[in-house]
This record gives C-alpha cells, sequence and structure tokens, in this order.
C-alpha cells in the first residue's frame, strides 16, 4: 500500500493532536464510566451507542484500549474508513502492547474492497493512483467534519506547501497495561479491550494490583486530585486522605501522620519516591525542601494506612506514602508554570518529556518560596544581641530543584533507567529552641538505576544529604545556639524478584527480594562530631506469598532486618491478610501485622545541649549510641489488625471503609534527667545541670479508629468526596489510664470538583479537625521534665480554586486559588500544634502552559 | 464588585503576613541589652540574674532569681576601654515586673546550682538595671507578652569590695527572746571544681578576706539611723540576718535530717535577726565599719511565706521552735548560710558532708541555731 499523500498525511497528524487531549486529562472517573457504558453497549450490539460512549470516554481522557474499541466498534459497524483511522491511532499509541496489525490490515482490506465514492467519478480509481489517493483524501476530510461537526474535535488549519512534522501524540495517563482480551463480543475478531482507566497501586504489595486485591486500606491521589488541590505542597496535598493529619507548625515543613501519633518531627510515616525511602535521613522524616520532586512531576500518590514493615522495613509503622512520578514519555512534551502571591509566594516550574524509540527521557526544575506564617519579633535592630539565621525575617521556605531521568526499554521484557535528582534550599522547621525554630539550609542529591527484565528487578541508588541547622533567632554569646553539621551518605542495593504460577484454579504470587544499605552519618554540634563518620550496615530480606482462588486472596508477607543498633529479633516485620471478593466489584479485607521504627541518626548520635526554662542553665543530651549507656534504646513497634471493606459497584462511586486496633508501645522520647551539675561551659553559653538521652517510654498506646471514604462521580465533571475518620487512642502509662488528646478523634473532609463544559473548573474543600489536648514536656529551671496540659480548639481548613482554559492547544490555565480563608482573620485564625505557628492564608494565582 | 473586593483583599494581606506572634506561648518575649562594666581589664563569665520585682533577690529583697543567663568574658570590648560592653539576652520571659542584676564573676567561683556558690564574692563586678543610664537605682521592667526590649541597660557593674560574709557560730547556738549569737568571720574558699571548703582561705592582708562590712543606714543623712523596712522597732542595719526554719533535727544514718512535720517544704517560715559589731561601739549612722564578728539578737519576728507568695506576720511564740539556718546577706548582695544545703542527693554525689555532719571533725558546716519550745 503506498504511502498516504503527504497533504494527507498532514492532515491525519493534526488530528491526531487536536484529538489527543489537554496537557491536563480529564479524570478517569467520567472516562471509566462511558468506557463502561460503551462496552455494555456493545454487548447489546448497540454500535453507534457505543461509539458515542466510547468517543465520549477518549474525550475525558485518551487511552489506547479507548481507541482499539473505538476502533472495534465502527468495524462493526463497516465503517472502515473510521475504523482504519483509530487503529492507526490505536498503533501509535500502544505499538507494543498488542499486535494491531491484523486487525488494522483487516480494515484497510474492506475499506479497500468497499470505497464506492458516494459522489462520483462512479469507477473506483486504480490502485496507487493519484485518484484513489485523492478519493481517500476526501472521504477523511467528510470524517473530519462529521467529527467537527459533533464537537469531538477541532479543525487546525494545514499550511499549503510546508507540512509540520508529526507531533508526538499526547500520550495517555500512566496506567496498567491493558489486560488482555477478556469480553467476546461473538464475531471472529479480536474483542474489545477492558482494562482502560483501571487505577492500579503498587505500594500495597510491592507490584501492580487492583484496588480490590489490596490487603490494604489505600487512598490514590492523582495527578489531576494534587492540581486542583490548592497545596504548594506534597504534605498539604494530603490533607484530604482520610485517616490522615496534617499538621503545619511552620510555612515550609508540615508534618504529617497516619492514624494519629502525629507530632514534631513525627516519623511513623515511610515516605518513599517511586518505591525507594525518601527521608532526611538523620530525622527520618522529610521536608518538602528535601523532596526534589516537582508537583506536576507526579503521576499519583498512593497512600497505605496502616503498618508497612513487611514489605518495606523500619519506619512504616502507622502508613506509607510512596510518591510515583511520571514515566518518561508520558505527559505533555512541555510545561510550564509560575505562580505567585500573597505573603512572598513565588513558584515556577518547567519539565519535558518525550520518547523516542526505546528511549525516552523527563527533566525538570522548579523553584519555589514562601513567606513564614509567623515571625516572633516584628523587628530585629541590626546591632542588637539577636542575630536571626536569615536577615530577611520574612522568608520561612525556598528551594530549587532539578532532576533528569532516561528510560530504555530492551525486548519485550526488559526495561532500564538512568536517574538523577538535586535540591538546595532552606526552610524553618519547628524546635524548641530558645528564641523559636531553627532553620535548616543544604542540599539533596540522589543517582538512581534500576534495571528490571522478566520478573527481576534490580536498583542501586546513592543520596547524599547535607546542611547546617541552627536555631532561627540567636541571641549573641549563648554558644548553645551553635549550628550544627550535618551530612549524611546512603548507598543502597536491592533485588527483588515477582513470580507468578498458576497451579489448577489457585494463582500463586511470590516477591522475594533483599538489600543492603550502608549509611554513613556525619552531625558536629558544637565543633565536635562531624569529622568522626558513624557507619552503618544494613541487610533485609523480605517476601510476601500470595494464593488465589475463585473469591479468596490469602497474603504473607515477612520482613527481616539487620540494623547494627538493634537487635535481629525486634526487627521481624510479619503481616498476614485475607481478602474476600463479595462481588467483582466489593472486596473485604483483613489484616494482622507489625511494624516498628528504628532510631534516626538524630536519636542515635547527635548530643546536644538542650534549652531549659532558664537561658543560663541547660541539660546536656546524648544520643543513645553514644550515652553511657549504648544500645539500651530498642525501637518503636506497633501491632495492628484490621477489617475494611471497599465497593465500586457501580460507576458513579467509590467506597471504602476500614476499623483497626492499633498498638504502639516502646515509643521514643527524652528521658529522665539525672543530674549532674557542671562548671561553665563556654562553648554551650551556659551551665550544665544535668544529663539524658532518648528512652523507651513504657506508656501502652492503644489506638482505635474506623475510617469511611465515599467519592461520587455522578455526571460528567463533576466529583464530590467525603471522608470520616474516628480515633481514640487509650494509654496506659504504669498505673495510669488517660486518653491521649494530642490525636484529634475526628477528621472530616470533603470537597466538591466540578469541570464546567465552557472550560473552567471549580473546587471548594474543607478540612475539620476536631480539638486536641497537648500534653507537651520540657525542662524547667530545675532540669525537670514539667508536661505542660495545652488544649487547642477544633477547626476547619478551607480551600477554594478557579481555573480556566482559555485555550486548548497549547493548553493554557489561569487559575486562583485561596487557601485557609480563615488564616486572614485574627480570631479565626488557628494552629494545629500549641508551639506552631499560626496557619496563614495562601491567595495566589497560577498561570501554567503545556503542549 | 467581586473583583474589587478581591483586591482589597490581596492589597490587605501584602503588608500583614507574616504576622508577629502575638500569643504568649510562642515564643515568650525577650529582654535584651547591654551590660556595661567598669574598673576591669577585660571581661568574664558575667551571669545576668532575673528575679521578680515584688520578689527580689539580695541584697534588695530575700528572693531568688527565676532565671538567668550567661554571658561568656570574651563578648566584653571593646579591649583597652574604660567601659566594656556586653550583648544580653533573656529570653522566654513571661509577663511580668522583672529586676535585672549582673554580675561578672572575676574569680570564677560562680555556679548557680549550689548555695555556696551562688553568690556573688569580693572581687567580682556586680551592678543592676537602674532608672537612668547616668545612675539611679535598680528599677523593674515591666514586661507584657511577647514584647521585645532590646535596649536594656545593665550597669554599670562596679567591683564589690566588701568582704565575703563567710562565718561560723561561736559559742551556744541558742536563739530565743534576750539571747545572741555570735557569728565569727572566717576565710573560705570554694570552687566548683572540688567542692570543699578550703579553710582557712584568703589571708588577713587580702583586701577580699572575711568579714562584715556592718553600717546603720541613714539614707537621708540626718544622722539618725533609719527604721528598718522590715521591722520599724528596729534600725535599719547591714548586712542583713536572716533565720529559716529548717525543722526538728534528727539523726540518721547520713546525718542530720530536718522533720518539718506537717509543714510543706515548699512553706518558708523566716525570722530576722538584728546585727550588732561583737565587742565593738556601734558606728556612726550611716559609715561602714568592718568587723571580724557580729552579735545578732534574735527579734522574735518573722514570716510564713507560702509557695503562692501569700505571707503572714508571725511573732514571738509562732515561731515554731527547733533548727534555724542563718543567713547573712551584705549591701552588694554577698550571702552566706549556714549550714550551707547543697541538698542531701548532691551532697552525697559530691562528698560535701550533709548538713549537721562536718569534715575533718570541722564542725563549721553544720551548724544551725536553735530555737526551744
Amino acid at each position: 500500500m503506498p504511502s498516504p499523500h503527504p497533504r494527507a498525511r498532514a492532515a491525519l497528524a493534526l488530528m491526531l493532536v487536536t484529538l489527543a487531549g489537554t496537557a491536563h486529562a480529564e479524570p478517569a472517573d467520567d472516562a471509566r464510566r462511558h468506557f463502561k457504558a460503551g462496552l455494555e453497549a456493545a454487548a447489546a450490539q448497540s454500535y453507534q451507542a457505543a461509539v458515542d460512549e466510547f468517543l465520549a470516554a477518549w474525550e475525558a481522557m485518551p487511552h489506547p484500549a479507548t481507541a482499539f474499541n473505538i476502533a472495534r466498534s465502527y468495524e462493526d459497524m463497516n465503517d472502515n474508513q473510521a475504523a482504519v483511522l483509530w487503529y492507526e491511532r490505536f498503533k501509535a499509541l500502544s505499538p507494543d502492547s498488542i499486535d494491531a496489525d491484523e486487525p488494522l490490515r483487516r480494515a484497510r482490506l474492506a475499506l479497500a474492497g468497499s470505497v464506492a465514492p458516494v459522489e462520483p467519478p462512479a469507477a473506483a480509481p486504480a490502485p496507487d493512483s493519484v485518484e484513489r489517493l485523492t478519493a481517500l483524501d476526501a472521504e477523511r476530510t467528510a470524517l473530519v467534519q462529521r467529527l467537527a461537526e459533533r464537537g469531538l474535535i477541532t479543525i487546525a488549519p494545514v499550511a499549503p506547501e510546508a507540512a509540520p512534522p508529526p507531533a508526538e501524540p499526547t500520550p495517555p495517563p500512566a496506567a496498567a497495561p491493558p489486560t488482555v482480551v477478556a469480553e467476546d463480543t461473538g464475531n471472529s475478531r479480536e474483542s474489545l479491550q477492558t482494562g482502560a482507566y483501571d487505577s492500579m497501586i503498587v505500594t500495597a504489595s510491592r507490584y501492580a494490583q487492583d484496588p480490590l486485591d489490596s490487603p490494604a486500606s489505600i487512598t490514590v491521589l492523582t495527578a489531576e486530585d494534587l492540581h486542583r488541590s490548592g497545596a504548594v505542597n506534597v504534605m498539604d496535598a494530603l490533607r484530604r486522605v482520610v485517616g490522615v493529619d496534617v499538621m503545619s507548625m511552620s510555612t515550609g515543613v508540615p508534618y504529617v501522620g497516619i492514624r494519629g501519633f502525629n507530632s514534631e518531627m513525627t516519623n511513623k510515616v515511610l515516605w518513599l519516591i517511586d518505591g525507594r525511602p525518601s527521608a532526611l535521613e538523620f530525622l527520618a522524616t522529610p521536608f518538602p525542601v528535601s523532596l526534589p520532586v516537582g508537583m506536576d512531576e507526579i503521576d499519583r500518590i498512593e497512600i497505605t494506612r496502616g503498618p508497612g514493615s513487611a514489605l518495606y522495613g523500619a519506619n512504616a509503622v502507622t502508613g506509607v506514602v510512596n510518591i510515583i512520578t511520571r514515566r518518561p514519555g508520558e505527559g505533555p512534551a512541555f510545561q510550564a508554570s509560575t505562580e505567585g502571591g500573597l505573603n512572598s509566594f513565588l513558584a515556577a516550574s518547567m519539565g519535558s518529556s518525550g520518547k523516542k524509540g526505546r528511549f525516552s527521557y523527563r527533566a525538570g526544575a522548579g523553584y519555589q518560596q514562601e513567606g513564614r506564617f509567623e515571625k516572633e519579633l516584628a523587628e530585629i535592630p541590626a546591632d542588637g544581641p539577636i542575630v536571626p539565621f536569615r536577615v530577611n525575617q520574612d522568608l520561612g521556605d525556598q528551594r530549587f530543584r532539578a532532576d533528569l531521568r532516561l528510560d530504555a526499554t530492551f525486548g519485550k521484557k526488559g526495561w532500564a533507567s538512568l536517574s538523577g535528582q538535586y535540591g538546595k534550599g532552606f526552610t524553618e522547621f519547628y524546635s524548641k529552641a530558645a528564641l523559636g525554630n531553627a532553620g535548616l539550609e543544604g542540599e539533596v542529591g540522589n543517582v538512581r538505576t534500576d534495571l528490571s527484565y522478566g520478573p527481576l528487578h534490580v536498583r542501586a541508588y546513592w543520596q547524599r544529604e547535607a546542611g547546617v541547622t541552627t536555631p532561627w533567632l540567636t541571641s549573641v554569646g549563648s554558644g548553645r545556639s551553635t549550628q550544627a553539621n550535618v551530612r549524611d551518605d546512603i548507598a543502597e542495593l536491592e533485588v527483588e524478584g515477582a513470580f507468578k504460577v498458576i497451579t489448577g484454579a489457585v494463582t500463586h504470587h511470590m516477591q522475594i527480594g533483599g538489600d543492603y544499605r550502608f549509611k554513613q552519618y556525619r552531625a558536629g554540634v558544637i565543633g565536635e562530631g562531624f569529622e568522626i563518620p558513624r557507619l552503618e550496615h544494613h541487610a533485609s530480606l523480605f517476601g510476601q506469598y500470595e494464593a488465589s482462588f475463585k473469591w479468596l486472596q490469602a497474603i504473607a508477607s515477612l520482613r527481616w532486618d539487620r540494623h547494627p543498633l538493634i537487635k535481629s529479633a525486634n526487627t521481624l516485620a510479619p503481616r498476614g491478610a485475607l481478602v474476600f471478593h463479595v462481588t467483582k466489584t466489593t472486596a473485604i479485607r483483613t489484616s494482622v501485622g507489625s511494624a516498628y521504627r528504628a532510631m534516626n541518626g538524630l536519636e542515635s548520635y547527635v548530643n546536644l545541649d538542650l534549652n531549659t526554662t532558664a537561658d543560663g542553665y541547660f541539660v546536656a543530651f546524648q544520643g543513645a549510641a553514644t550515652s553511657d549507656n549504648p544500645g539500651k534504646l530498642g525501637p518503636e513497634r506497633i501491632t495492628t489488625a484490621e477489617i475494611g471493606v471497599r465497593d465500586e459497584s457501580s460507576s458513579w462511586h467509590k467506597l471504602d471503609a476500614a476499623v483497626y486496633w492499633n498498638r504502639l508501645t516502646d515509643l521514643i522520647d527524652i528521658g529522665p534527667v539525672q543530674q549532674k551539675l557542671g562548671a561553665y561551659d563556654a562553648d554551650a553559653g551556659g551551665y550544665p545541670f544535668g544529663v539524658s538521652t532518648w528512652t523507651n517510654t513504657p506508656a501502652v498506646y492503644d489506638a482505635v479508629g474506623g475510617e469511611v471514604d465515599l467519592s461520587l462521580f455522578p455526571v460528567d465533571g463533576l466529583d464530590v468526596f467525603a471522608n470520616v475518620s474516628l480515633e481514640r487512642i487509650f494509654t496506659t502509662d504504669g498505673d495510669k489510664h488517660y486518653i491521649d488528646g494530642s490525636t484529634a478523634l475526628a477528621h472530616v473532609n470533603a470537597g466538591v470538583e466540578y469541570r464546567a463544559p465552557f472550560r473552567m473548573d471549580f473546587t471548594v474543600t474543607g478540612h475539620y479537625v476536631s480539638g486536641q489536648d497537648w500534653r507537651t514536656p520540657s525542662f524547667d529551671s530545675r532540669g525537670a521534665i514539667a508536661v505542660e496540659e495545652r488544649p487547642l480548639p477544633g477547626r476547619v481548613l478551607m480551600v477554594a480554586r478557579v481555573a480556566g482554559h482559555p485555550m486548548k492547544d497549547p493548553d493554557l490555565e489561569l487559575a486562583l486559588t485561596l487557601w485557609n480563608p480563615l488564616g486572614f482573620s485574627d480570631k479565626l485564625a488557628f494552629r494545629e500544634h500549641p508551639d506552631g505557628q499560626i496557619v496563614g492564608p495562601r491567595l495566589y494565582g497560577s498561570v501554567s502552559v503545556a503542549f | 464588585m467581586r473583583y474589587t473586593l478581591l483586591a482589597l483583599l490581596v492589597l490587605s494581606g501584602c503588608e500583614a503576613f507574616p504576622r508577629v506572634a502575638n500569643d504568649g506561648d510562642v515564643p515568650g518575649s525577650v529582654l535584651s541589652g547591654t551590660l556595661l562594666a567598669v574598673d576591669v581589664d577585660e571581661g568574664a563569665t558575667t551571669v545576668v540574674l532575673m528575679s521578680a520585682a515584688d520578689n527580689p533577690q539580695p541584697p534588695l529583697g530575700n528572693g531568688s532569681p527565676v532565671s538567668f543567663a550567661a554571658i561568656p568574658g570574651d563578648q566584653y570590648g571593646p579591649a583597652g576601654a574604660a567601659t566594656l560592653g556586653a550583648p544580653f539576652a533573656l529570653t522566654d520571659v513571661p509577663p511580668g515586673d522583672w529586676q535585672l542584676n549582673g554580675l561578672m564573676d572575676v574569680d570564677g567561683n560562680f555556679h548557680p546550682g549550689l548555695d555556696v556558690l551562688a553568690t556573688p564574692s569580693c572581687g567580682d563586678l556586680s551592678g543592676w538595671h537602674l532608672g537612668r543610664v547616668d545612675g539611679g537605682v535598680p528599677t523593674a521592667i515591666t514586661l507584657g507578652a511577647n514584647d521585645y526590649i532590646h535596649d536594656l541597660v545593665v550597669g554599670p557593674l562596679t567591683r564589690i569590695d566588701s568582704p565575703d560574709p563567710a562565718f561560723t557560730i561561736i559559742g551556744p547556738r541558742a536563739v530565743g527572746s534576750g539571747l545572741t549569737l555570735r557569728l565569727d568571720a572566717v576565710d573560705v574558699s570554694a570552687t566548683f571544681a572540688d567542692l570543699t571548703l578550703d579553710v582557712p582561705g584568703p589571708d588577713s592582708t587580702d583586701p577580699c578576706h572575711a568579714g562584715f562590712r556592718f553600717r546603720r543606714r541613714d539614707l537621708d543623712g540626718n544622722g539618725n539611723a533609719d527604721t528598718s523596712p522590715l521591722l520599724p522597732l528596729f534600725e535599719d542595719r547591714w548586712p542583713r540576718v536572716l533565720f529559716r526554719w529548717l525543722g526538728t533535727p534528727v539523726d540518721t544514718e547520713d546525718g542530720t535530717d530536718f522533720d518539718r512535720g506537717d509543714v510543706p517544704d515548699d512553706v518558708t517560715i523566716a525570722a530576722i535577726g538584728d546585727p550588732s559589731p561583737s565587742a565593738t561601739a556601734l558606728p556612726v549612722p550611716g559609715v561602714a565599719l568592718d568587723v571580724s564578728s557580729l552579735q545578732v539578737a534574735w527579734t522574735g519576728f518573722g514570716q510564713r511565706i507560702e509557695a503562692n507568695g501569700d505571707s503572714a506576720i508571725l511573732a514571738g511564740s509562732d515561731l515554731p521552735a527547733g533548727a534555724w539556718s542563718i543567713t547573712v546577706i551584705t549591701e552588694a548582695g554577698q550571702i552566706w548560710t549556714m549550714p550551707n544545703e547543697a541538698g542531701a542527693g548532691l551532697a552525697r554525689v559530691k562528698q560535701l558532708p550533709p548538713p549537721g555532719r562536718t569534715s575533718d571533725g570541722d564542725a563549721r558546716q553544720g551548724q544551725w541555731a536553735e530555737l526551744e519550745p
């Protein structure tokens, strides 16, 4: 068959561009509803209705399977021209997933055999003749006109002589490869594809699975959710997730807790980027400045609620947050955005993604800054005894990031990836310093490589984080406020295998793997310690076995870690789960398991001089490994049991509910002070009062809770979500029994997103947290730990966002976001922690373009 | 209208953020400024002591500092100047009225955690925040929530040349109506490093040898001694002598303990002593006289001070029988107390003899006055 005429090629290319969808693809829920309706119509042999539904799904969110089904339905209608068009589109979008040649060849043959011009000439032109190609061009033009009349495409003018190079079609959003044929329409042609728009998750079991198969409670935030959330960092975007508490103590560092136990420097949630741990190693908690990933580079965030040490090791105590970035080659070829607003908020980012043959890339860079919510002093005289960390006391967070990823596929089973990320900046974070918070200035860089072939996957990774922490305000002569230098290096090698075996009616999934991790900590406080590196060698073995038989899944997982400061027996983390598939769209899950949190670098090695209520006294606080009794500190532990249900039985809702019990023991906290008076210490700028170190507290915490999460998408363009979580933590400390009031009883989140037909989006969300009673410890002037009761009232944080898309190609978006409007009012503004700053408002506009 | 409101919102918000913290919790107020020191060639470690204006530390009152900051000596400058200055800051200060005192520890023997060392000594420099930069009287500072006061001046810190009032009780230790105690100055020295009281300390030729600088106050200069601000029937005399009730002595294996009965430990029962030079005529009012021995009469008046600051006058038989400590406070704020209570636990740690016990047979640390029922 000869190549199409250049003009026809150009027209086809332009159609592909205009039909491929906008850079901000519409949500999958609408697409999924139309897709399912199309399948039902096709099964009922109502092919025109099927085409209409599939085209509506395509309009909502392009997908290769949708293109195939459109082609297939046109073929059933004997509209071979349209069938050829859509088979060609399918092949262009998904060349490797399924063999498209046969249906395309069949359709072309049918077209060649049936092309008889509706209008004269009567005789079919000879093959390969200009007349035939001209007739083909005319038919295509008629098809384009029909689609344009239905408003499904826009027609762009074609330069008469210079045909523009065919643009890369907008690739579909990240999704699992379409499942192979599942439904038979009854004839000998290939069956319709059914695997489009199925949301897949990877975090619950370390391999891609349907959420209905997940043994854990899991929520997925899509790129669209993030884009419309109005959040300026990943942590704030999690506010809408059921069971998650986000606590902003300063502009740049919101702390995230899952199922309670959120606190300053929270460390009970494991953060991953594309499956590898990502946190400031010496704190084991991430700050936004340490996550060198732009919000626009994220494909989705999977939040697993409940312990995850059985698969991921230490620190996945109450949950796992896995940030999954867009794969190279996905998303728009180029995108850029800029934002600006109140309180010195400014952000800019740009990114590029492309694919050529076996190779693909993604690159991005960004900058963001924001003013502080609060400052301690209105003015600091330049020659006074108070010395600020930064001269500009208004700015609280500033960061720059850049990243590059290169992927290559080889064969049908293999792929390799090389990526690097870099971030640099400073941020303010909570610290019980004499004059308020602390500042962190530093940089993070990492290099990662993955190699995967068939069931095997190898990952190697190196990260360095280096920086300085210092009190935000220092009083001259107070040596205790000396900066602390930190530099950590982490290198890791992980090997993992995933195997699937079917024996009769039982499907077996097995995941086994192991890793080695090397850590080098350097932390110097007051001129000591930095040149002495602390080395740690870690290793782990993990495995998961899953058996599926009809409606029942049984999962068993176990992980063992070798931690240099923890006895091996204390690192075993088992999990067992059962999933009952009541129907194809409803599943009940139960699980039991345990997890642990290891000591972080700060707790292990850093010696600090902590303030008391009298400036002249300090308590020498020792890292656990450097204390007088090293090895005594053990990990925190959690034991859990949970039962949950997930229902997706209609095309307009999703429901997830769970009840759970968690028992936490051996929480690490400040130990009692052993009085040990000392002579004046000029370096520390005070008199030592005593010594203390970290200790496992004897209290036992029993958390009982429930979560209900409902999403509704009743009509095109409208998404409604609402979720409620209730939790009570019963504490037993010796013969004392009380309720831990620092975890709020209730979190309620609700929101509405409406994508109007006139190319405007509206989003309104509200997040309610009930009142809390914090009990915060500090040293008094006698060195005793004084516990103060500090209540916080309930509060609501609201977000509103409106966006317009005046242009579709390139996709231009203008948006205005109002985040926490109550922050404008001195009376209604609130804190989220007794020592936190009053959470301020954010009002900013944004302009973004993508093509 | 919507756009106007939005513009106003944006414009009004531009200048208003970040907020200035106005809640006393986050954080407290800051008192900062400059220490000034005269008559010294180079700086030494200086503590800035903060006490409540209604219960100030000696010599303004009998209270204790509630907070302090420590400033390294190398903060003072400029080198060679007649007046040296150093910055200081007290943070997280709650609202209230506060007195500030600066103490430059020239001899390096100050430590806030031990009674015997938590006092200025002869040769140190001391001064207060005054009402005027060029002089005046110690003046309280009023602080609200989240105030930042950055222009305070504490000082000038001037040299203390009065002898340290270290003493031992000579003769009978009974106090009561018509009874007097004899306190003889004794040279002792102690540093934090070894925390032993070395006897003897400086010899009599040392300008800082032990003694009592006695004065009958005559602030109005009329030639008559002023009336005591505490007891109108008595003269206003320095050094001040205070008695504090310890309890009923009980011998234990570790030494002597004091049984306070149903009086809580955080209640202070104090009595006032009336000092006179021993075997020496009273000096003319207003004139200071360095003596080596005092006779202290029991006035029979005192006060019971509750933990919350409430107080009640006690007199005569209201004052409980038992052991009473004796504290001598000089006009410069030097303090010496017998017995030296460093705390029973710390005494064991530091191998100090606990109250009631002596080391090497020396009876001086374990002494107290006794009031018979």
